[in-house]
Parts: C-alpha cells; sequence; structure tokens
C-alpha cells in the first residue's frame, strides 16, 4: 500500500468509514502484533494489546488529524495499549514473571530449549531492558526514524541511538554463537 | 550487519529481518476478522465531533454578540440592526460567520 493509498483510507476512516479502518488494520495488523510482543513477550498478551489498540484508535479515529502519517498514529496507541496491559498483568503475575525473567537472563544462549534462530533471537531480546528493546525493534525491526520512537517511548533522541547501540551488540553476541555453533 | 557504532543512523536490515521473522504472529486474517468484529461494539466517540465545533460556535457567538454591542450602543433601530447583522453576515469576512449565517436562515 502506497503512502497515498494509506493518506486516503486515514481520511476515510476519520470519517468514521468502518472498511476504510478495516483494510488499515489488516495492513499494520503484523507490525502491531510484533511489535506489542516486544513488550509483553506472550502471544495471547500481545493480540490482545494489538487488539485493543486497534480498537482504542477506532473510537479515536475523529480526532487523528489526516495529514500526518497514520502509522505512528497507531503505534504509539498499540504501545500504550501494550503498556498498560503489562502493568495489570505485573500486578497479578509478579512472582511467576520475576521467576520466569530470571532463568532466562542467566544465559539465553545456551538454553536447551532454544533451539532455532527465531527462538535464540527471542529469548535475546527478553534479557534486554525494555526501552532497549523496543527502540532496537522499532528502529531496525519496524522502520521507526530515532525522533519517532524518541516520541513514542517518550525519551530523548540520543538515549534512543544508545539503547539501539546497546541492544544490537547484545543480540549480535547471541547471533554470532548461533553462527559458531552452525559452522562446527 | 552494518558495522556497530553508537552514532550509526542508519537501520541495520540484515538483524532487523530476522528480528521480525522472530517476532512474526500466526494467523494474521483470523485477528484482523476478530478486531473488525468487535469494532461495531465501539464506535468512534462523538464527543470528539461536539469539540471540533465549540470554536466555531464560539466564534460564532462573540461575532454576534460585537455586531449586538454596536447596534446597541449606537441607537440603531432594530430594523438596522437587522441590516448591520446581514451585512456582517453576508460579507463572510468575520470567522464563524458561515455557521452563524446558517442558524439565522435555520430559524427563520
Amino acid at each position: 500500500m502506497t503512502d497515498v493509498d494509506e493518506a486516503a483510507l486515514a481520511s476515510r476512516a476519520a470519517e468514521g468509514d468502518p472498511d476504510a479502518f478495516g483494510a488499515l488494520v489488516a495492513t499494520h495488523a503484523p507490525m502491531a502484533r510484533r511489535v506489542a510482543f516486544a513488550i509483553l513477550e506472550d502471544r495471547e498478551d500481545a493480540d490482545d494489546a494489538a487488539q485493543e489498540g486497534f480498537l482504542s484508535a477506532w473510537q479515536a479515529i475523529r480526532r487523528y488529524d489526516a495529514r500526518r502519517a497514520f502509522r505512528p498514529w497507531l503505534i504509539q496507541i498499540v504501545v500504550n495499549a501494550a503498556r498498560d496491559l503489562r502493568r495489570r498483568r505485573r500486578v497479578r503475575f509478579t512472582d511467576q514473571l520475576d521467576h520466569v525473567a530470571a532463568a532466562s537472563r542467566d544465559d539465553p544462549a545456551r538454553d536447551a530449549s532454544a533451539t532455532d534462530l527465531g527462538e535464540r533471537l527471542r529469548a535475546a531480546l527478553a534479557t534486554l531492558p525494555e526501552r532497549q528493546r523496543m527502540a532496537v525493534v522499532l528502529f531496525d525491526a519496524e522502520g521507526y526514524p530515532q525522533a519517532e520512537i524518541a516520541s513514542i517511548l517518550g525519551i530523548p533522541e540520543g538515549t534512543v541511538k544508545s539503547d539501539v547501540f546497546h541492544g544490537r551488540r547484545a543480540l549480535r553476541k547471541v547471533l554470532e554463537s548461533v553462527k559458531e555453533e552452525w559452522d562446527e | 550487519m552494518s558495522d556497530l557504532s553508537p552514532l550509526s543512523a542508519s537501520r541495520d536490515e540484515e538483524l532487523g529481518g530476522m528480528m521480525r521473522d522472530a517476532l512474526a504472529p500466526h494467523h494474521d486474517a483470523a485477528f484482523v476478522t476478530r478486531v473488525r468484529a468487535r469494532m461495531t461494539a465501539r464506535q468512534p466517540a462523538w464527543d470528539d465531533e461536539l469539540a471540533r465545533w465549540f470554536w466555531q460556535g464560539l466564534a460564532a457567538a462573540s461575532v454576534a454578540m460585537v455586531v449586538a454591542g454596536w447596534a446597541w450602543a449606537s441607537g440603531a433601530t432594530t430594523a438596522q440592526a437587522d441590516a448591520s447583522v446581514a451585512i456582517e453576515l453576508l460579507d463572510g469576512a468575520r470567522p464563524g460567520a458561515e455557521v452563524l449565517l446558517a442558524s439565522v436562515t435555520a430559524t427563520r
């Protein structure tokens, strides 16, 4: 979908057209679900948060300024929904989460259950502090400019740069260890 | 993979692609269907629409008050005041004049 198509759809959606908004949901669902998963580290929770983000965006669609890009506006809402859900979940499951996090922080590269690259990468992402994880996912995986990420996460642009750098370094370490295993 | 540098402002396409694969969700179509089914229960809020009209209504009321005040201060007759208001409305130069004109014509 081109930017022009998307702007036209967003404009129609802002007038309350559910089909136009549905088309935007179909376009952005994979990205929204990936970003929610990067925050929540659980598929079901991520889908709940992404869904809540889309529905909140739909309810607030008349506040959307159609002259601006739709994607950053949407992702801000999805990130907020995911953080809200995590906050609620943390209250309920603090003990279990601490236990899981401690286990995965020991050494994700040597986690016996992490057999393929995707699992290893997810495990490595889970060891990063959330802000670092979000910065590297939004920048390298989703292609957001650093200034926009700073605005989404509410942090200075310099901090985003630093988080991307440290996040990449940690992930690269894991990827190198996988490559070494494959070479042996 | 791109060079590691804290000052780098370019994306690492290879790492980005691997992360997208690792985080990729399943059953996108089912998810989209689920969201669309719930959209009917969560309609866009109309208070946003009312808020959008608030400032135009306020501008129209301000114009009406200024015109009425001017007519009263200059001792104009009711007929003269009506004519002044009409001129202001038809002129359309003041903000909100078209909204006020619409409300005046609707009541007559």
